[in-house]
């Protein structure tokens, strides 16, 4: 159960630090971010991965749950990385600017 | 960006450039030790599990989340060996641990006692007790195999090299796997902190990946999984390379324990091994052990929080016999931790606890505890597997990104040079060629007539010749149809594992579905899992090689990196 929590919660705060990065911001929302919203994403990701480490250290102690929470921080940057490139099209896409004049056909 | 920048000039670019080429040389140098280890290291966290695939006749097994009876098959345990060895200095009960570890049963070792002069010892005295029947499994009736504790054993000793030392001035230095395992180890290390120090945009690309673009994907895919990782891989690197202190650095424990005959081998088995610190050198005169029972008793009082795993019994039959009782909890503290009694009376003799009055001996003990993961519950054992794979990629990442960027730097009409060419080769038969002798192993393991003598070297020989045949394919082809084919034989040869586990056994996936068994049925599935990853590098792969073939100069421009 504490792994589900808890990795919801890295998943979720690893997401919004990725997204407040303009290169993944762009082409999942389609703008640039402005600053209130790096800002906000920022504060809302770490809080988000504090409130992860906090669950697993208060429910597995602090040797085994720091250990359970990297394991997370692991499992959910992978998981961010392929969504973001696999989801949102960044395939192609490379920084997530506008196509060149010499894709566009 | 990631790339040396050889236009800034001064101490940054010179810097930035010898640490990029520390960088690129130590991994290449010893990236087929490293990724070997990296390998048989992660099959290592399921050791138990695979030697219990790997010996069906020991049948299936239901009862994981019950706790066992202890006392009744230490019991049981002690009964056997004294039956069959009844003098024995030396009994190790190794009991199965509810859910983390899949075995069902009882391991026994007894060392024989020492033969008179000019005769041999009889054989030690190995067995396993089944933990729901109590009864001693016939050695004869389960086939001879080095099951996962061979792969495991592969990971810090290799194979094939003599486990033997030199002694240069009274100092034995470490034995020869051990030597070249600390020097591919220490070469990890100064890879990690040289990656670190060379990718400029560590936060920038934490989470990038652009696939499809030659060179800057493998870069990518190389960066992911050591940055994502690299809490793991810096543990793994440094616990590694001081679960041998004693061995690399001989001076220090010569320093404090003295060398060759001066040395007191029972308080370095107790202060430096935390072993047998109560043990007692035997009388000669007989006595009747005590039972077990109270004593196992006594020892879960001292553990509430753990289950007991280990019994050692020394000198039993004599009066000075001493029983060591382990227990093993999920905690990550590390260290021995044991109770011990005087085997004929019962009584307590002393316990043995984490090192107080020794922090970094505590902090040692953590960082081993945290290697070998022997404390993790079922989940965090399936993330220390996953882990131990990407670790295992990064390896690869690494190794194929230095061919490819130095084929991409090739002119349209130039050729490979040898050097490019051997690389670009070998990697095909390390990285594949290495997962494809995994799965031979398996295959042995289940074709190999039972009563073959010298079975489970065998297994193991097959693994090493199919891995020689795989680095001969790739030698024979063009490295990208090389890739192809490897990757589709991986999907082949892990995939129809469960093929051939349902023609020549019972606990094929269809019965250890049914009953429950789900260690069994995890083996069976990961192989198909492997496969399936397998399949989809091979249609990768197949898709390069038609790309090539028939490429023309506006193709491979559209691999190349844009100008950024």
């Amino acid at each position: 159960m504490i792994w589900i929590v808890s990795g919801l919660l890295t998943l979720a705060g690893l997401s919004a630090l990725a997204l407040s990065q303009s290169k993944h911001h762009k082409p999942v929302m389609g703008t640039l971010p402005t600053i209130r919203r790096v800002r906000s994403l920022r504060v809302g990701g770490w809080l988000a991965l504090a409130l992860a480490a906090g669950f697993c250290v208060q429910v597995l102690g602090a040797g085994y749950g720091l250990v359970v929470q990297t394991a997370l921080l692991n499992a959910a940057g992978v998981a961010v990385a392929l969504i973001l490139t696999y989801g949102f099209g960044q395939v192609q896409g490379g920084r997530g600017q506008t196509r060149s004049a010499a894709n566009r056909r | 960006m990631g790339q040396v920048s050889k236009d800034a000039g001064g101490f940054h670019g010179a810097f930035r450039q010898s640490i990029s080429w520390m960088h690129t040389w130590v991994g290449l140098v010893l990236g087929v030790v490293l990724y070997f280890m990296f390998v048989t290291g992660t099959t290592g966290y399921a050791q138990h599990e695979i030697t219990r695939w790997m010996k069906p006749e020991l049948g299936l097994q239901t009862n994981f989340e019950t706790p066992h009876d202890t006392a009744a098959m230490a019991e049981a345990a002690l009964a056997t060996t004294l039956a069959n060895l009844p003098s024995a200095p030396l009994i190790y009960l190794t009991l199965p641990v509810t859910g983390r570890d899949g075995t069902g049963y009882v391991n026994i070792y007894a060392d024989s006692p020492p033969a008179p002069e000019g005769q041999e010892p009889a054989e030690a005295y190995e067995a396993q007790l089944s933990a729901t029947t109590l009864q001693p499994i016939d050695p004869a009736e389960v086939r001879e195999t080095g099951g996962g504790q061979v792969l495991y054993t592969m990971h810090y000793n290799l194979h094939y090299i003599p486990f033997e030392s030199l002694t240069l001035f009274g100092f034995t230095l470490p034995a020869w796997p051990t030597l070249i395992v600390g020097i591919a180890t220490m070469f990890m290390l100064v890879a990690i902190i040289t990656g670190i120090v060379v990718h400029k945009k560590i936060f920038a690309d934490l989470f990038t990946f652009r696939p499809g673009k030659g060179q800057r994907s493998w870069l990518d895919a190389h960066n992911l999984s050591s940055v994502l990782a690299l809490p793991f891989m810096i543990m793994i690197t440094y616990s590694g390379l001081i679960m041998y202190t004693y061995d690399y650095m001989p001076t220090v424990k010569a320093a404090a324990y003295g060398v060759g005959d001066a040395v007191d081998t029972a308080r370095v088995d107790c202060e430096l091994h935390e072993y047998g610190c109560f043990k007692r050198a035997p009388t000669g005169e007989r006595a009747a052990l005590a039972p077990l029972s109270p004593m196992i008793a006594r020892a879960e009082v001292a553990y509430p929080d753990a289950e007991i795993k280990w019994i050692d019994i020394f000198n039993a039959g004599d009066t000075a016999a001493t029983v060591d009782i382990w227990p093993s909890g999920g905690d990550l503290s590390g260290g021995s931790t044991f109770i011990s009694f005087d085997a004929v009376t019962g009584e307590v003799l002393g316990t043995k606890g984490a090192r107080q009055d020794n922090p970094v001996g505590r902090v040692g003990d953590v960082l081993l505890a945290l290697h070998e993961g022997n404390y993790a519950g079922p989940m965090l054992r399936w993330m220390y597997l996953l882990t131990g794979a990407v670790g295992a990629a990064m390896v690869a990442t690494g190794l194929v990104l230095w061919s490819t960027k130095r084929r991409q730097k090739l002119k349209a009409t130039e050729r490979a040079d040898l050097g490019l060419a051997f690389v670009e080769r070998t990697n095909v038969g390390i990285i594949a060629g290495l997962l494809i002798a995994l799965a031979s192993y398996f295959w042995a393991n289940r074709l190999l007539p039972v009563g073959m003598e010298g079975r489970a070297d065998w297994e193991v020989n097959v693994m090493f010749l199919t891995w020689g045949a795989m680095l001969t394919h790739a030698a024979l082809r063009p490295a990208r149809k090389a890739w192809a084919e490897q990757w589709l034989l991986a999907a082949l040869a892990f995939g129809l594992i469960p093929v051939v586990n349902a023609v020549t056994t019972d606990i094929h996936l269809g019965a250890t579905l049914a009953a429950g068994d789900w260690v069994l049925a995890s083996f069976d599935l990961s192989m198909l899992g492997l496969a399936a990853f397998f399949a989809l590098a091979a249609r990768k792969a197949a898709s390069r090689a038609d790309r090539s073939a028939s490429s023309q100069p506006s193709a491979a421009t559209s691999v190349m990196e844009p100008a950024e």
